[in-house]
């Protein structure tokens, strides 16, 4: 080889070492990348095969518009997010009736899954509708709290098998009087430890009060179709406290739950909402006023969705309310809520209001969510990092309840698409779904986020009411650079629900709770992931545990999963 | 001494610093900005916040006026000023209990004073205390037999005829006619309440000495019709409410009596014309049964077929209405032809049949009139197809190009439809064109006032919905809903102080309209005043509970189980809401599953009465003979 070769072989294998290092790796400190982000849908290729099955045969019974949930968890404990979805059924009492079932799948850590539902414990029918996951035993296995038209179920992980111990654990939910318990419909639950004792404890949704009888005729022009929950009086909601020996205690009236009105509840969002270190809850009602529980010490909680501006919309009508989700999007330390709406409502974005006395201000017009939701008739939402720039961004899924909607509303349609919101710093909200190539129609659902190939960004699942489940691969997020925080509790709960994780990279300081709930009837993973935009380190990380205790942590390198324990360091993973 | 006497006042107010005040006919501006300025250079101007608040009062600004009679007290002025005028506001804020407490005071405190009394006893009026008002009232008027202001005994008759004591209404009525025996106000309250005393006679007397003193008095000529009608003297009563009918034609009552003296006569055509009148105004099922009677006695057939269709769709029987109405529609009277075609598609409408509803519709408005759009549109939009709420459009525009003078009612419309099916671009493009042809219309301006604030994010928007709202409550300055949303644009524009004054209008105007209470708390909430947002929302609290309270039972009373204890519970609600319409309906339901519900029945027939509904109280008494 003469020098001349030498030199532009050299200055070739340079120019590639250069060109290799400077793919995916901004420059420290440097600007988030602006490249646009696409989502893939995936399911058949990464092995999923389930269809949501609603039992409809024409009667139009309401709780067939609604299932179901899904959640993305690591139910065997290997470190990578695995996905369980909820499947309604036939129902019951029709000859017959199709047996459906809910299915775990196991993924392989890039995104491949493979059905494990029998070996798993989990192959039961039931007409389900949402999940919770936590680790009420504290054992290091997550368990799962699945509600159901019906009774509930809780399923206790041991080893990454599931065994029923709903009736031991007296959780299957609390009827109605004068209603059958095959009637009894629950929704939205979580975990959430509410006194600080270490034991996770549960919330669960009840809809309405329903049954078939119950149920009457509605429809339009002839046709019948599914009715509305006006039609239908509210349900109570319940708590439960873990009393730490495998069995709950239903504590709704001595904590308040049952001093208010009942609702017609659907989602939960747990955050701080008041600033005294305490997790509140907030709930979604349907057609009703929207909850926001304040807990007073762990000792009670008094409901003032009324007073803080967050029950009704401006003209002191209540919307439709279902799914609900809370972060903080503008980086400024307070918590906003966005809630999923009908059709000709738009979204709501509840931010707290500046010196206004504990009230929120409903601003979703002024931040650019109204335009592009008002045909839509939202179900699951929530707030996620999907081009891991820093800032929150929202996504919603969209589908009707009535499916001869088309024919009485030329602008509305059964099968709706999705909508994904890029925030804009805190300021706006810009519509981005067309460009994300969310161009899908369904009847949208429940609908979670996990990192389902471990690539640093967030895919997303999705349920289609009686239809086939999405699964969308996140594709070029992790242009920019992440990090992720599993948090795992000692003296708190093992899951670390309710501990307040801050973050401080690139010269903003962001914050996320460890929590249970969020979206519609569906769990989003546990991991925390922090975008970090053009960053190659976290600053510091500060961890606020259930009962205040504070862990500050070093700076440290960015792309990559931490594990925090109470009381000790960070570990990689 | 004459100088001295004017010099005086004139010394104190330069004294004192205080300009004169502006006379009584002066701009409420003008007032405010006076009193604005006096209480600014002296805060404890007792009296300028009195006689502010008492102005305020009577311009219907409660929410102002409580305040400043409530710092009035806090100075030292003495209950003597403020309960009186206080209570008032309060009661008109509908904030009972502490109304309540400062009515008795003022009552208590000026024991002589009928504006005290008559206050107190209206409100106990107002909140459905009969009993105690009648109690009040009554210990006054004894305790003051030597009254005899005229202006006084007369709005005391009138307090004791609202709480249905006849007979001391009827007793100070005589003493007031002793008074002015020749006054034609005297002289109709006596014969009133002589009549609610059932002393025909005696009212017969005070109308015959009314009437030729005032004998364009409708309801004078009325009631005397009603006296000679039971004194057996017809061609007396006819004359008389022919009378009363030609004095005022809008009178259903009237036509009422009239149909039915001709029917008794036998003169069923002219019975037929006046019962036809009056159904079409009244629109109940008794009134329509009545009409279709007397046109069939008139042989007039195609009108008592669509009366008779009319009345079986009022009673849920739409399948009969049908067949009937079909036959109206075969009438060659092209009137009578498409009222009956209406009657058809009623028909189809409740039998749910909405193809057939638009299409009997589409045959009745051929004509393409402008009401006949209107009516097309209407049909269309009840269809709510996909193929249907274009041709609405259609007819709608065809309809305001035709109307002009209805063109902002019929945009409204065009743009609401526009709005729902997500064209906000084209809805604000259809509000502005009609605000060229009627800029003065309070409803359109506060339309696209409210499209541009819904769409506000960007500060051109802000501005016109700003601008457009402010020009709503100039026109339309009674509009609740317009004030509100002049607050909200305020409240978006960042301008607290002014959307603070707006929405405190909202509850002068409607104190029952929560969603004030509620926009009135953000913007307390807002300027960081925390006492007055707590308050705003105890009362909205309220107003919520009240709703969720009367939602949850709407839903059981109206579910496909209802028992009849839940339709009970709906109707006692109801009842103590004030909502009698209401109450009456749901009892008529548990009747008509259990005709032999003591309670329910006894409720009814107080109803009946309360409600003027003579013929169904005497078809209820009858069923229990």
């Amino acid at each position: 080889m003469t020098q001349t070769q030498t030199t532009i072989t050299l200055t070739m294998i340079l120019g590639a070492a250069i060109s290799i290092a400077g793919c995916n790796k901004p420059s420290d400190g440097g600007a988030a990348s602006t490249k646009p982000v696409t989502f893939t849908s995936i399911a058949s290729e990464a092995g999923i095969d389930f269809k949501h099955e609603n039992g409809s045969k024409g009667r139009k019974l309401m709780p067939e518009t609604v299932g179901s949930g899904l959640a993305f968890f690591d139910y065997d404990n290997d470190g990578d997010t695995d996905l369980l979805v909820i499947n309604s059924s036939g129902w019951a009492w029709d000859k017959n009736p199709l047996q459906a079932y809910s299915a775990l799948y196991q993924n392989d850590g890039k995104g491949k899954f493979t059905n494990v539902t029998k070996e798993a414990g989990l192959h039961f029918s039931l007409y389900g509708m949402g999940v919770a996951v936590g680790d009420y035993d504290n054992d290091g296995w997550d368990d799962l709290y699945i509600t159901a038209v019906g009774d509930n179920r809780l399923l206790k992980n041991t080893n990454g098998k599931f065994t029923d111990v709903t009736k031991t654990a007296g959780v299957k939910g609390v009827g109605l009087p004068g209603l059958a318990p095959e009637f009894k419909w629950s929704s939205g639950a979580a975990w959430v430890d509410y006194d600080n004792d270490g034991k996770l404890d549960l919330f669960v949704c009840q809809y309405v009060k329903w049954s078939t009888s119950l149920d009457p005729y509605c429809g339009k022009n002839g046709t019948r179709g599914y009715c509305p929950p006006g039609t239908f009086e509210g349900a109570r909601n319940t708590l439960y406290h873990n009393e730490g020996n495998g069995t709950f205690k239903d504590v709704s009236k001595p904590m308040g739950i049952l001093d208010c009105a009942v609702g017609k509840s659907f989602g939960i969002a747990l955050a701080d909402y008041n600033g005294d270190n305490w997790i509140d809850i907030a709930v979604s009602n349907d057609t009703w006023a929207n909850f926001l529980f304040i807990n007073e010490g762990g000792k009670k909680f008094v409901e003032r969705g009324v007073e803080t501006g967050i029950a009704f919309a401006e003209n002191g009508r209540a919307k439709a309310g279902m799914g609900i989700d809370a972060a903080d999007y503008k980086n400024d330390g307070n918590f906003s809520l966005v809630i999923g709406n009908f059709a000709e409502e738009g979204l709501s974005l509840f931010d707290p209001m500046e010196g206004g006395a504990g009230m929120f201000e409903n601003n979703a017009q002024s931040r650019g969510l109204v335009s592009a939701s008002l045909l839509n008739v939202t179900f699951a939402t929530f707030f996620f990092d999907y081009d891991l720039d820093g800032w929150q961004d929202i996504y919603a899924t969209n589908g009707h309840v009535d499916d001869i909607v088309s024919t009485y509303q030329s602008n509305l349609t059964f099968k709706q698409a999705p909508l994904l919101f890029h925030n804009e710093k805190g300021k706006k909200f810009n519509d981005v779904s067309k460009a994300a190539g969310m161009n899908y129609q369904i009847v949208g659902r429940g609908a979670a986020y996990g990192d389902i190939d471990s690539d640093g960004d967030l895919d997303i699942g999705v349920v289609d009411n009686n239809g086939k489940f999405l699964l969308l691969r996140n594709d070029g997020g992790n242009n920019n650079s992440w990090i992720k925080l599993r948090l795992v509790g000692e003296k708190t709960n093992r899951n670390a629900i309710g501990a307040r994780v801050k973050v401080k990279a690139g010269g903003i300081e962001q914050q996320q709770y460890v929590r249970s709930g969020g979206s519609f009837l569906s769990e989003s993973e546990r991991t925390l992931t922090f975008g970090l935009g053009g960053s190659t380190k976290v600053d510091s990380i500060e961890v606020i545990w259930p009962g205040g205790t504070s862990q500050v942590l070093p700076a440290t390198a960015a792309r990559s999963t931490y594990l925090i324990t109470e009381g000790k360091g960070l570990e990689k993973r | 001494m004459a100088l001295s006497a004017v010099a005086l006042p004139i010394t104190y107010f330069v004294l004192n610093g205080k300009a004169a005040a502006p006379p009584p006919n002066a701009s409420f501006e003008t007032k405010r900005k006076y009193y604005t300025e006096r209480i600014k250079k002296d805060p404890s101007d007792i009296d300028a916040y009195i006689e502010f608040a008492n102005i305020e009062d009577r311009e219907g600004m409660f929410m102002s006026a409580r305040r400043h009679l409530l710092a009035a007290r806090a100075l030292g002025a003495p209950d003597t000023r403020i309960s009186p005028i206080l209570g008032r506001t309060l009661s008109r804020l509908a904030r009972e209990e502490e109304a309540r407490v400062e009515l008795e005071k003022a009552a208590k405190l000026s024991p002589d004073s009928v504006d005290s009394v008559l206050n107190l006893a209206g409100f106990h009026v107002d909140s459905r205390r009969i009993g105690a008002a009648r109690n009040v009232l009554s210990t006054w008027i004894a305790a003051h037999p030597d009254y005899t202001d005229k202006t006084g005994l007369e709005r005391l008759v009138m307090a004791l005829v609202s709480c249905a004591d006849e007979k001391a209404a009827s007793q100070l009525s005589e003493k007031l006619l002793q008074l002015a025996p020749d006054d034609p106000g005297a002289l109709t309250l006596a014969a009133r309440t002589a009549m609610d005393n059932t002393d025909a006679a005696k009212a017969k007397g005070y109308l015959e000495k009314l009437l030729p003193i005032a004998p364009d008095q409708a309801g004078a000529n009325y009631l005397y019709g009603l006296i000679l009608y039971r004194q057996k003297n017809y061609d007396g009563a006819l004359k008389a409410w022919l009378k009363a009918n030609q004095l005022n034609p809008s009178a259903p009552d009237v036509y009422e009596r009239i149909g039915q003296e001709y029917a008794r006569r036998g003169d069923f055509k002219k019975a037929a014309y006046a019962l036809d009148q009056i159904a079409t105004v009244d629109q109940g099922y008794p009134a329509a049964y009545r009409a279709a009677r007397a046109c069939e006695k008139a042989g007039f057939k195609d009108d008592a077929n669509y009366w008779d269709a009319t009345a079986l769709g009022l009673r849920g029987a739409f399948a009969e209405a049908l067949v009937v109405a079909q036959k109206a529609a075969k009438s060659t009277n092209p009137k009578r032809k498409r009222r009956a075609l209406i009657a058809v598609a009623e028909s189809y409408r409740g039998l749910k049949k909405t193809k057939e509803y638009v299409a009997a519709i589409e045959e009745a408005t051929k004509e393409n009139t402008v009401d006949d759009l209107l009516l097309r549109a209407y049909a269309y939009f009840q269809a709510e197809t996909k193929e249907t709420l274009p041709k609405r459009l259609v007819c709608l525009r065809k309809a305001a190009e035709m109307a002009p003078e209805r063109r902002a009612a019929i945009s409204i419309e065009v743009a609401e439809q526009l709005r729902r099916t997500g064209n906000r671009d084209d809805a604000e493009k259809e509000l502005e064109a009609a605000l060229i042809v009627a800029p003065e219309d309070p409803t359109l301006l506060k339309t696209l006032g409210s499209l541009y604030q819904d769409r506000s994010d960007n500060p051109e928007r802000i501005r016109k919905s700003l601008e457009l709202t402010e020009r709503a409550v100039k026109f339309a300055p009674q509009d609740e809903l317009a004030w509100l949303q002049l607050g909200q644009c305020y409240l978006t524009n960042n301008e607290a102080a002014k959307a603070v004054q707006c929405l405190e209008h909202v509850i002068d105007l409607e104190p029952g309209y929560g969603p004030g209470y509620l926009e009135l708390a953000r913007v307390y909430a807002k300027v960081g005043d925390k006492e007055s947002n707590q308050q705003m929302m105890q009362l909205y609290t309220k107003y919520v509970s009240f709703e969720q309270k009367h939602d949850t039972l709407r839903t059981r009373a109206r579910g496909p189980k209802a028992k009849s204890e839940d339709i009970q519970a709906y109707g006692d609600f109801l009842l103590d809401a004030g909502d009698l319409g209401g109450a009456t309906s749901e009892y008529e339901r548990i009747i008509g599953r259990n005709s032999k519900d003591k309670r329910i029945r006894t409720l009814l027939k107080q109803l009946y009465g309360r409600l003027g509904r003579t013929e169904q109280l005497l078809a209820l008494e009858a069923s229990e003979k």
